[in-house]
């Protein structure tokens, strides 16, 4: 099973609150009449971090060799942790694209 | 070479075909091109227009080889052979002045680098319809946008194209550099009509999807597929996806498309990077079931600050190589792991590879709880000592060691080192109601009832008004014998959840047991005023109805032998003729009997009630239904129930049941060991359904469960029926029956020669009341029979010391599944190995009936399930 921090999108220290809200957010996302597979995967890593006991146990002893798509779960989860503390304009205006890439696919490239 | 011999195969058949005339040959073509073979319509229409130059169809046809051609060339487009569609559309404008020129010609062409061909139509102006008109001017538009200078000087000076480039251009450059007012300025510069207009929606939504994404879906769902800007909005689509479906539209984007829609996600550079790298693992096909753990691993090394150094080294503690042994060497890098870290990966790789005789898995944990306390990583962490009670709760939490119907008191079992680590993670975290509730159930079963009363107390302190601590309290009251205690408690649980049946049921429970033991007490008042109490707390509840009908069996028995004998049992017969002729009514009776241990003979003495028999199927199947009823709620029953039952049973006709009737009727005979009626009932079934595995398994379980062995024809069937089990897919019955056969191997379980690691030396084989030697010399007998089949002990010596094995075991005849069994280890052993364990099994078989070296005292057992032996060959079922 993928990481469940990286399902719900919490911090391995977020706390009860972080993670009822976290969950609600993500059935919100993925209503189970519409996304039936993405909300038993929310709702099972829900389950697995409900209480701050099944945090800490998870953290520390129940980890399973992260999937591939872990990794970059990991990688955007830390970028929208960086993004949302106060970010230069410029720092805003780095993150927008060249716009060589637009002309290239304007150009025909894939 | 193979497509040369193919033509000249298939020539003599175009030879031999017909010659057709034009009209059938256009007809043919013309078939060809309605159902999209246009490669076919292409090759029948040019034929024609050679062949048949001078008819008056050729306008037609021509017409219709290049709507062959126009088809053709879009077939190439999607398939990315651009030059090639570029060629098939030259072909159709040389067809003559008549074929019209075509829009997509031009624009591939302008795609492909020149435009000349879509200006010419450009120019046309009034003569290109609107929509022509406006798909024209988006594509020359997204031209310059791409940066097709020569194409701007070829326009006119007021053109639109020409005139708006400079606000589009300056609007992308605002846009890359997030300056909103100068993007806001260039936009007011496009006006609705301009051929710039899709680009100008397009840079709306990108802006939108940074603070509403749903609405910036919706801006581009507006932007049609074949727009000039459809490359555009396709980037965009895709990095609005969500994180999984976003990464797995990574796979299947081109490379500047994926750049792109990662850049307007806000992805670094790295991001992209990680997930091609990462993408390039999956490609991989040995890492279609797991991905390479060598190659994630380096991965999380390079791309340590991207992923946060915690995390990467939390993950790679779980990528290293498992360690299958204690001994096994320590996979590279070991040395640079904490304490803590080495402690955890041996626990995992433990819980992985646990067996009897390598790692010891709650030793392990119990060291990791150490070293949590000790670690200086975890000092100062507020989680610490949740993080200890954890680790000792692990081994239990893992295995479920304490979820027994039988739990083991000795010391160095495994549910009593649970226990130990149990009592102990409650003093780092007291506030875990589960484990108390583990620790009470444990104890109670394990009749150790004051320590299951010490834990309760300190339960109940921090949880008084728990329904779950106040049901364990009830069963530990139960078990206890404190019957007033626990119809308190269960009243207390009432109170709190009023319809809670199952404590009305458990109420009813107590109040019963408490009225058995006053009939053990010949205080028929008091039982008599229990059960009224009893009848008090089912009155009400649904779903009781078969516990209110038995106690008023029992009120009508406890009047009959304790207050008015004639009067009792006219009221019990009575409730007995409401019942109806069959047995249904005598068996509830029976089963109400034994809710207060009553004697069924002395009862039914009492009532007079003559001797009867199943006769019904559906007297049958009631009786059925209401053992398993009985069953769900009860534990015990006495010997004279199954007597009485068993009598009843007998002669039922059970071929008059169904097959899903009768698995279960076998099923419930099972469970009450009631062997003699599930014996009939499984050979019945059979008889309609031979060779059935479940019927097979009941029909041989039932048979050997008291008494008696297998010949080597009914362990042959049992094995045959394995394997259909396991061919069926059918893993519980053949689970079943792999046990029933570990069961019965030939001589009960010998002990291979060398091979006694769990006897005794001390053991005296008289004191042991299982141990029968005369049942062991027959076991040896049978054993030898087994193995020398047709040869006899000696030959069957020489014949392995000078024959190859195969050889060998064929000619004694011995049972296939033993034959084969055989063959299986010398595979895996080799033959001198099987070789040398025949000769020994069969001198000691021999031996012991010659009257020499017994075997071992557990060989007389019956029932008990031989030791694993990694040497046993009888292992294998």
């Amino acid at each position: 099973m993928p990481d469940p921090f990286l399902i719900l999108g919490i911090e391995p220290d977020a706390d009860d609150a972080a993670v009822e809200a976290a969950y609600r957010s993500a059935i919100k996302r993925c209503p189970p009449d519409r996304e039936p597979v993405a909300f038993q995967a929310v709702r099972e890593a829900y389950e697995r971090l409900r209480t701050r006991r099944d945090r800490i146990g998870y953290r520390l002893f129940d980890t399973e060799p992260p999937q591939p798509i872990d990794l970059l779960r990991r990688a955007e989860a830390n970028r929208r942790a960086s993004a949302s503390a106060e970010e230069s304009v410029t720092q805003r205006a780095n993150r927008r694209p060249d716009p060589e890439l637009f002309k290239a696919l304007l150009r025909g490239e894939h | 070479m193979a497509k040369k011999r193919k033509k000249q195969a298939n020539r003599p058949v175009a030879k031999a075909r017909a010659p057709q005339t034009p009209e059938a040959r256009e007809a043919e073509a013309l078939q060809a091109l309605e159902a999209g073979r246009y490669r076919d319509a292409i090759t029948g229409l040019k034929a024609l227009l050679k062949d048949d130059a001078a008819s008056e169809r050729s306008g037609a046809r021509r017409l219709a080889l290049a709507e062959a051609y126009a088809g053709r060339a879009r077939e190439l487009s999607t398939k990315g052979m651009l030059k090639e569609a570029l060629v098939i559309w030259e072909n159709r404008a040389a067809l003559g002045p008549e074929v019209p020129p075509a829009l997509e010609h031009s624009l591939l062409c302008l795609r492909l680098g020149d435009h000349e061909p879509l200006l010419r139509q450009w120019s046309r102006g009034e003569a290109l319809s609107r929509a022509e008109r406006e798909r024209i001017g988006e594509q020359l538009a997204a031209a310059v946008l791409g940066g097709d200078e020569s194409l701007l000087e070829r326009l006119d000076a007021d053109d639109l194209v020409r005139r708006h480039a400079e606000p589009a251009r300056a609007a992308l450059a605002a846009y890359c550099a997030n300056e909103a007012e100068a993007l806001e300025a260039a936009l007011a510069q496009l006006p609705f009509r301009s051929p710039y207009r899709t680009w100008v929606s397009l840079l709306k939504a990108l802006i939108r999807a940074e603070h509403d994404p749903q609405a910036a879906r919706e801006m581009l769902k507006r932007i049609d597929d074949n727009s000039a800007f459809a490359p555009l909005r396709r980037a965009a689509e895709m990095a609005l996806l969500e994180d999984a479906a976003f990464i797995s539209a990574l796979e299947h984007a081109g490379p500047r498309q994926a750049e792109l829609a990662s850049r307007l996600r806000g992805w670094a550079p790295q991001q992209l990077e990680l997930a091609r790298n990462l993408a390039a693992i999956e490609a991989n096909p040995s890492a279609a079931k797991a991905p390479n753990h060598q190659a994630l691993q380096r991965i999380l090394q390079r791309y340590r600050d991207l992923l946060g150094a915690d995390w990467v080294q939390q993950v790679s503690l779980r990528l290293l190589p498992p360690i299958k042994e204690p001994w096994d060497p320590r996979p590279k890098g070991w040395n640079v792991l904490s304490e803590l870290q080495q402690g955890l990966v041996e626990a995992w790789s433990a819980e992985a590879h646990h067996s009897p005789y390598g790692w010891d898995l709650p030793e392990l944990w119990e060291q990791v709880a150490e070293l949590l306390e000790s670690d200086h990583s975890m000092v100062d962490q507020p989680h610490r000592s949740l993080a200890v009670a954890l680790a000792l709760r692990r081994f239990d939490a893992h295995f479920k060691v304490l979820e027994t119907d039988d739990p083991d008191d000795d010391p160095d079992s495994p549910e009593l080192i649970a226990v130990e680590q149990l009592e102990r993670s409650l003093e780092w975290d007291p506030d875990h109601r589960e484990t108390y509730l583990r620790l009470m159930s444990w104890y109670r079963k394990a009749k150790r009832l004051k320590d299951a009363r010490r834990v309760l107390s300190v339960a109940q302190m921090r949880w008084p008004r728990d329904m779950a601590v106040l049901e364990a309290g009830m069963q530990i009251a139960l078990a206890n014998n404190a019957f007033k205690k626990a119809a308190g408690l269960a009243q207390q649980m009432l109170k709190i959840d009023p319809i809670n049946s199952g404590v009305r049921q458990q109420l009813v429970k107590a109040h019963l047991q408490h009225a058995a033991k006053q009939v053990r007490s010949h205080r028929g008042d008091l039982a008599i005023k229990e059960l009224s109490e009893a009848r008090n707390w089912v009155g009400r509840g649904s779903g009781l109805d078969s516990l209110r009908g038995r106690l008023t069996w029992l009120d009508g028995v406890l009047h009959m032998i304790y207050v008015d004998r004639d009067a009792g049992r006219a009221r019990v017969l009575e409730q007995l003729e409401g019942w109806g002729e069959g047995m249904v009514g005598r068996v509830d009776l029976m089963l109400a009997l034994e809710l207060l241990a009553l004697r069924q003979e002395y009862v039914a003495k009492l009532l007079d009630l003559k001797p009867g028999k199943v006769r019904d199927r559906a007297d049958l199947l009631a009786i059925l239904a209401q053992l398993r009823d009985f069953l769900d709620q009860s534990e015990r029953y006495s010997q004279g129930l199954v007597d009485r039952i068993a009598a009843l049973l007998k002669g039922a006709p059970w071929k008059q049941l169904e097959r899903p009737e009768l698995e279960q009727a076998c099923e419930t005979l099972r469970r009450l060991r009631f062997q003699a009626a599930r014996q009939a009932a499984a050979q019945a079934a059979l008889k309609r359904w031979p060779h059935t595995p479940v019927f097979e398994y009941h029909l041989y379980d039932s048979k050997f469960a008291e008494r008696g062995e297998p010949n080597a024809k009914e362990l042959e069937r049992m094995q045959q029926a394995l394997e259909r089990a396991l061919a069926a897919g059918d893993e519980r019955v053949a689970n079943q029956l792999r046990e029933l056969l570990q069961l019965f191997l030939p001589f009960r379980g010998l002990p291979m020669p060398g091979f006694g690691p769990d006897l005794d030396d001390d053991f005296d084989d008289d004191l042991d009341p299982l141990f029968d030697s005369d049942l062991n010399d027959a076991a040896s007998a049978e054993l030898v029979a087994a193995l020398t089949g047709a040869l006899g002990l000696d030959r069957l010596l020489d014949a392995l010391r000078s024959k190859p094995l195969k050889q060998a075991l064929e000619e004694t005849n011995m049972p296939k599944f033993l034959r084969d069994h055989f063959l299986t280890l010398a595979q895996e052993e080799g033959e001198d190995f099987v070789v040398e364990i025949l000769e020994d099994m069969v001198l000691s078989a021999g031996a012991s009936l010659d009257g020499g070296p017994q075997p071992g005292p557990n060989s007389g057992k019956r029932k008990s399930k031989p030791k694993k032996n990694p040497f046993n060959p009888f292992n294998f079922f």
